[in-house]
């Protein structure tokens, strides 16, 4: 029997849910999914209701609660400590890199909004956001040159929870396609064949068309 | 009044041999029903009384904690089940004998996945903190006519309930006495050693183990409409492990997903 629900929003928008999803999904939670499709304009009512913060994605687990990403990332790595690199010095990085994520990147989250059914390629190039990327950008090159040798994940072979963190930022990327150097996107290829985000994609495609949200569909 | 237990959840990590297995035993299951997103399958023995479950992980993409930790320990029974009928009297009640329940939740799944309209299984359900003998859920069911349907209850060995548990601990004073408080039975001497919980119907037996990992779930008593006489049939007709007791035949774990099977009278009968 299920030990809990993960509550998320609509796969195509919810960057929030996804880090929460793949997270939960990597450390094997047995949780049901409870997508809360967003209304707009305004915060979902069903979802303030539910949630401690009024956010997704919303984690019950065993009668205990977990919101925020970042810290549903550590409740499942509590479970499964694989989701975080074994090694001390790379388990530092992820962290740190995984909360910068957490905290900011506005310019990009602003202008480059996750949309995994849209082709908005040359789009959202404000300088923020430009420049946000190139931020990103250098943290990726410097996981993978110091812990990433042997796979094709920030720290190697294994899909981390700091790869869940960036996994919306990667979507961005595809679906805006801004320049990028070659290695980001072998790491962009890497993240989409993932199967958990593959799963994620396929889903985000299975939802109905009342679901779409005019505001994120078009760009003014 | 005294609870009843509901079921017992076997768990492996290759449904489909086990599934085999038990119907090699005699026994009919239910279809393929997937529950946790579709992650996690199960098939079940239905007894009027109760049911067995056969659990696994059923997508090669994903995984389960759960299921992983308590097959890190064994393959066999890591749960027990027991049935409520008042979510708020039970609640009330794990909370006096200083129990830190979680709230009542709900869920449902099918019960065939090849019938998608079909009928849904539906649960109320209290888990409680996991023992070291394993997880123990407390249960009520919301639509059990889409359970214990009738083509699932017959059984060719004429299993017709399940009426013990046997657990093997360190100290079955200690074991005892906190499973009472969490299932809310009374713990008496067991005739033979150890303790019981007294059910509504059957009991759980707790033994001090000998050897093997402690503690561990390691045998279930069958009740047979026929005194297991087609069961003996069955286990020498197909050369399934087996040794005999004066009141039952013993299927061995090995043969039965790691929990010891014993096929004696009904105790009903």
């Amino acid at each position: 029997m299920p030990e809990g629900r993960l509550y998320i929003g609509n796969r195509r928008y919810s960057s929030w849910s996804m880090r929460g999803w793949l997270a939960v999904r990597l450390a094997g939670l047995d949780v049901e999914e409870v997508v809360i499709p967003f209304t707009r304009p305004g915060p979902t009512e069903a979802i303030s209701r539910l949630s401690p913060n009024g956010l997704v994605p919303y984690l019950e687990h065993r009668g205990m609660r977990v919101w925020e990403s970042l810290a549903l990332c550590e409740y499942c790595a509590e479970v499964t400590p694989a989701l975080w690199p074994a090694d001390p010095a790379a388990r530092a990085q992820a962290r740190a890199i995984s909360a910068e994520m957490h905290a900011g990147f506005t310019g990009l989250r602003q202008a480059m909004w996750m949309n995994l059914g849209r082709d908005f390629a040359g789009l959202g190039r404000t300088p923020a956001a430009l420049a946000d990327i190139a931020r990103i950008e250098a943290l990726w090159a410097d996981a993978r040159r110091r812990f990433g040798a042997d796979g094709p994940f920030l720290f190697g072979a294994a899909f981390t929870a700091a790869d869940a963190m960036f996994a919306p930022v990667v979507t961005r990327l595809l679906t805006w396609r801004p320049e990028i150097d070659a290695a980001t996107q072998a790491y962009c290829a890497a993240v989409r064949a993932h199967p958990l985000v593959s799963t994620w994609y396929d889903a985000a495609a299975a939802e109905p068309a009342e679901w779409l949200v005019a505001d994120y569909e078009t760009v003014r | 009044m005294s609870a009843a237990l509901d079921h017992v959840g076997i768990v492996t990590d290759r449904l489909a041999d086990l599934a085999e297995s038990y119907t090699r035993l005699g026994f009919t299951l239910s279809p393929l029903a997937r529950q946790a997103d579709g992650r996690i399958g199960n098939r079940c023995v239905m007894l009027p009384c109760c049911y067995i479950e056969l659990l696994a992980v059923v997508d090669p993409n994903a995984r389960s904690a759960t299921l992983e930790c308590f097959l890190a320990r064994y393959a066999g029974v890591h749960i027990l089940a027991f049935r409520f009928t008042d979510e708020t009297a039970e609640l009330a009640r794990l909370r006096r004998a200083g129990v830190e329940a979680s709230s009542v939740s709900r869920f449902e799944r099918l019960v065939d996945d090849a019938d998608p309209d079909g009928p849904r299984a539906r649960f109320a359900l209290i888990q409680t903190p996991d023992q070291p003998e394993g997880r123990i859920n407390l249960v009520r069911h919301l639509a059990p006519e889409a359970l214990w349907q009738p083509r699932f209850l017959a059984h060719a060995n004429n299993v017709a309930s399940l009426d013990e548990v046997v657990l093997a601990v360190a100290d079955p004073a200690d074991t005892a006495a906190r499973l009472s408080r969490l299932i809310g039975c009374v713990a008496v001497p067991d005739p033979t050693e150890g303790f019981a919980l007294e059910l509504s119907h059957g009991r759980i037996r707790i033994h001090a183990a000998a050897t093997g990992v402690v503690p561990r779930i390691t045998g279930l008593t069958l009740g047979t409409s026929d005194a297991a006489a087609a069961i003996a049939r069955t286990v020498v007709e197909r050369g399934i492990a087996h040794h005999r007791e004066p009141s039952a035949w013993v299927v061995e774990a090995a043969a039965a997903g790691g929990v010891e099977l014993r096929f004696a009278a009904s105790a009903a009968a």
